[in-house]
């Protein structure tokens, strides 16, 4: 028997409790490791609008985004991560969103 | 999965007892602080209780339910405020997590905290459960609520009062890199989440974070009794 997928238990989660964003991050990491990138941008967006200092959904899905071809609704929201992560000080995703964001302009 | 974790408790500057405890079990990978209520007597005896009932309730193994477990636990610390404080009883907060097959379960009640940095993004898990909060979210229903500054901190929930305690739960995927600290009011009275985070992003270990965090606390007042744990996600 195969064990359910990680997806399975936290779209439970997700619908018992819609505005928990936290319930909502690891379902989006499910359904990102389980290949569903399509799937997972709703509770992303979610998480992103929730709060506005949180960097990791804004990563995710500009990369989910573009990864689905995307590219003009990835841009801004890897401009938003940047920016967070340069007024949070945090190196190396800064140096990460800059390496994305360098593909646009070529 | 591998981690690392740390914990500490001080009595602080102006207390005669710590009323905290704290959960540090690696082998269970059970983590959290409970901080006994001061207003009341038996506080520190309410921690005691609650923290070796969750042990006890972990150990026994099977489907673990963490609502129902702490509000179990919750029962059995009202069964002993009957006994020592029958007017009034006794209580405790209670914040602890259990990380298990790459995910970490949380249960809460009460304002001690829960938080994760996790590749910069430093987040708080848990909300306060005092009149402060209640009253914000009351407002939010469009219901006009005033709250007197002196009972702003008030709890509105907590372990071992009459009732079953309504528990939050939160489950979320752990990631390599992530670090979990749990930690009672006295120390996040006295350190700014802003300062949490950049104490927790540094290179020392968790031990030496730990003391940092206490040191600080100290040299702030010390109000309270400071207790936190500590938890590195080295593979998840």
């Amino acid at each position: 028997m195969t064990a359910p997928a990680r997806s399975v238990h936290f779209a439970a989660l997700v619908a018992k409790q819609p505005e928990n964003e936290l319930f909502r991050f690891s379902l989006a990491q499910a359904l990102l490791a389980e290949d569903r990138g399509a799937a997972a941008i709703e509770h992303l967006e979610y998480c992103a609008r929730k709060k506005s200092d949180w960097m990791m959904p804004r990563i995710m899905l500009g990369k989910t985004l573009l990864a689905l071809g995307r590219r003009p609704d990835a841009k801004p929201w890897l401009e938003d991560a940047l920016r967070l992560a340069i007024a949070q000080d945090h190196q190396d995703p800064e140096a990460e969103l800059r390496g994305l964001l360098a593909g646009f302009v070529r | 999965m591998k981690f690392r974790s740390a914990a500490l408790t001080d009595i602080g500057k102006t207390r005669f007892e710590n009323e905290d405890r704290f959960l540090r079990e690696d082998a269970l990978g059970l983590f959290g602080v409970a901080d006994g209520i001061g207003g009341l007597p038996g506080g520190g005896e309410a921690a005691e209780r609650t923290v070796q009932e969750i042990i006890r309730g972990v150990q026994q193994g099977g489907e673990l339910d963490l609502v129902a477990l702490t509000q179990a636990v919750s029962q059995s610390v009202q069964d002993l405020g009957q006994a020592i404080n029958p007017p009034y009883g006794i209580g405790t907060t209670l914040t602890f997590g259990i990380l298990k097959n790459g995910q970490l379960q949380l249960a809460h009640v009460g304002d001690s905290r829960a938080y994760v940095l996790q590749k910069g993004d430093f987040l708080r898990l848990t909300e306060d459960h005092n009149v402060e909060n209640e009253a914000r979210r009351l407002r939010a229903r469009g219901e006009h609520i005033l709250v007197s500054p002196e009972n702003r901190n008030a709890l509105t929930r907590c372990i071992g009062q009459p009732g079953v305690p309504e528990v939050d739960f939160q489950e979320f995927i752990v990631t390599k890199g992530d670090r979990y600290f749990f930690t009672t009011d006295g120390i996040c009275r006295m350190i700014s989440d802003d300062e949490l985070a950049e104490i927790l992003a540094g290179p020392e270990t968790p031990d030496d974070m730990m003391k940092l965090i206490i040191d600080l606390a100290l040299r702030r007042g010390g109000h309270d009794n400071l207790t936190a744990v500590l938890v590195f996600i080295d593979e998840a």
